[in-house]
């Protein structure tokens, strides 16, 4: 047989993993079995699709598989007799006022629910939906896997005694539970790829893992303009990432990047997502969505339009006022206005305990000073950065830079 | 057993207190035995309001190495006596168990009190314990607090969720005691140990249908003007 067996299980894990797995949680209640017998399915499947071929549906012969395996582990428990009448009677009644919906977004929902702490949701969001191992999203956090198993151990127990409920939220709870939806979603998206330890600027399999999953919230909440605009923002990043590091590994500054390699199908699915948002409706994730856009399209650095990138990070200072915005808010008026004014604005951060902690207001400053030819002051600044960066990738830019302006 | 002995503890007139069992997690106690059993703190959620913001946190409000496992509420005719009952506690002899009085409210005779029949039949479902935590060193905050407790206490869906619940006296030596039984031998600890900043002011058992309806039963709590409101589920038989 010359199907690709691999290949279809591949696609198969992508595409119904989640679904199985929500489908599962819905009909028994129980998140550990609903993995297991997820995960029972596909080594099923990676045993007889070989021998048997590939189902007409896979997607079918799986959902079947594992809910038979579901109701098995059930009828042979005795204390979950009743949870297996329970089962079989909603199988035939369907409750008639509960709009249909995809079980993922109920997932979705639950494993994003703020009760459970930032670091639960994000592993309970990848291992529930989208079947990452526990050892793989071990490594992508820097946790060990035991410590990992028992994060997730803990949050399916929080979920079961405490009450979080399995449902999507009334429309009038998104203003507050969306939010924590998107978090999730950017987080895994920028742990991807700006890894706060390791020296690997990019790590493949997460942003893809987060522009996936953005994308199927994004489909299945169609009206919701900020999911639109996460998912923008992702993929105008992505876009970049051929050319976002060095043969050394080390980050390649966006003025510097070889934008021929640069994903110009991202950038046109972006931009096109943006465009069909109302700018006045703008939230933080479609404000930096069109920052990043400006950049895209700018054929060359100095084409860039500099001054829409500040107006643009002016109104996200309103809308999402931090520290941080201010500073990238500074950084952006420097190259509109010249550096001294992006200076100007850096020096009313300098009281701000939160930023001043970190190297990234030093480098900012290191980099405007660099611009503005002060490269003794630069050379200050950069050393200040450098005192606080952590080791990887980004310390090894900062080095380079001070050299540049260490050798006049 | 050897007699407690607390100097410093007020011979009272009758009074309304409430035994909190606190217990090292992991302890080898089981649920049967404790009055409104507690889930481990790990599935506490913590509710405090930033502006017109409400966040909230996984876990208690406070980091404790025994945290609260129980709660029960005890009428008796001396504080002594709730110390004698503290000590035949079965926490008392793993972890401790607090004595805390009631605040009687002068203003509304025993308006919120368990006695009185609910306006509605209580909804059915799960069953949290919000636990008030406000500063220990309430002169500052109790005009707040007490203002909209009626409003809060009249709201449709608190009246249909909250099955008891008191405001705590302020923790002093005359308030408070945390009795522990060691070796056959009964220690009383006169007010609250550590230096928290934040004590338990109060506390309401109340049934819910999950998680989500227990945190708008507390999303208008007076509590959360100042302080943070910890939901604990209970174990259900």
């Amino acid at each position: 047989m010359t199907v690709d067996v691999d290949g279809a299980l591949q696609a198969a894990f992508r595409a119904e993993w989640g679904r199985i797995v929500a489908g599962l949680i819905r009909m028994t209640g129980d998140w550990a079995l609903a993995e297991d017998c997820a995960q029972e399915a596909f080594a099923a499947a990676t045993r007889r699709w070989p021998v048997d071929g590939v189902p007409a549906s896979p997607g079918g012969w799986l959902t079947t598989t594992a809910r038979n395996r579901a109701l098995d582990r059930l009828r042979r428990s005795a204390v979950e007799a009743r949870k297996l009448e329970e089962v079989l009677a909603m199988q035939h009644d369907p409750d008639p006022a509960q709009p249909i919906e995809d079980d993922r977004l109920r997932l979705i929902f639950t494993c994003c629910h703020p009760a459970l702490a930032l670091e639960a949701r994000v592993a309970l969001t990848l291992r529930t939906l989208c079947g990452l191992t526990v050892a793989e999203i071990g490594r992508a956090f820097g946790a060990g896997e035991a410590a990992m198993a028992k994060r997730l151990v803990r949050a399916r127990a929080k979920i079961d005694h405490a009450g979080i409920p399995y449902e999507v939220p009334e429309p009038e709870a998104f203003p507050e539970r969306l939010p924590g939806v998107l978090a999730v979603l950017y987080l895994l998206f920028t742990e991807g790829y700006a890894p706060h330890e390791g020296d690997r600027v990019v790590r493949e399999p997460l942003t893809e893992e987060a522009i996936r999953l953005t994308r199927l919230v994004a489909a299945l909440l169609p009206a919701e303009p900020e999911v639109r605009a996460l998912l923008a923002l992702e993929l105008l990043h992505d876009a970049r990432r051929p050319a976002r590091t060095g043969a050394d590994g080390v980050p390649v500054p966006l003025d510097e990047q070889d934008r021929g390699r640069w994903d110009a199908g991202r950038i046109t699915e972006g931009a096109a997502l943006l465009d069909g948002l109302d700018p006045a409706g703008d939230g933080p994730y479609a404000l930096q969505a069109r920052i990043a856009l400006e950049h895209d399209r700018a054929p060359a650095p100095a084409l860039t339009d500099r001054s829409a990138i500040a107006g643009l990070y002016g109104r996200l200072a309103v809308v999402a006022p931090s520290p941080f915005v201010e500073l990238a808010r500074a950084v952006a008026v420097g190259l509109a206005d010249g550096p001294e004014a992006g200076l100007a604005l850096l020096d009313r951060l300098e009281s701000d305990r939160r930023i001043t902690s970190g190297h990234q207001l030093a480098a900012a400053r290191a980099e405007l000073l660099r611009r503005a030819g002060r490269h003794a002051d630069a050379r200050t600044a950069y050393e200040a950065a450098l005192a606080r960066v952590p080791n990887g990738a980004e310390r090894a830019f900062l080095e380079r830079r001070r050299a540049e302006v260490g050798e006049r | 057993m050897v007699p407690p002995s607390h100097p410093s503890l007020p011979e009272d007139i009758p009074v309304k207190v409430v035994l909190l069992t606190r217990l090292a997690p992991g302890s080898a106690i089981d649920a049967v035995q404790l009055v409104n059993p507690l889930h481990d703190p790990s599935t506490a959620t913590t509710l405090r309001r930033r502006g017109a913001e409400l966040v909230l946190t996984d876990g208690p409000f406070a980091e404790s190495a025994e945290p609260v496992a129980s709660l029960e509420e005890v009428d008796v005719d001396r504080f002594d006596d709730a110390v004698d009952l503290a000590a035949r506690r079965p926490g008392a002899g793993i972890g401790a168990v607090e004595v805390r009085s009631v605040q009687e409210d002068p203003d509304d005779d025993d308006d919120d009190d368990d006695d009185d029949a609910p306006a509605v039949a209580p909804a059915e479902g799960r069953r949290y314990l919000f636990l008030h935590a406000l500063p220990t060193d309430r002169s500052t905050v109790v005009a707040a607090p007490t203002g909209s407790l009626p409003d809060w206490l009249a709201a449709p869906l608190t009246r249909r969720a909250v099955l008891a619940g008191n405001r705590l006296r302020p923790s002093a030596p005359s308030t408070a005691a945390t009795v522990r039984v060691r070796n056959g031998e009964t220690v009383v600890e006169p007010g609250l140990q550590g230096g928290r900043g934040q004590e338990i002011a109060g506390y309401d058992l109340i049934t819910a249908r999950d998680l989500d309806e227990a945190i708008e039963v507390a999303r208008p709590h007076p509590t959360l003007a100042m302080g943070a409101i910890e939901i604990r589920p209970l174990v259900m038989a």
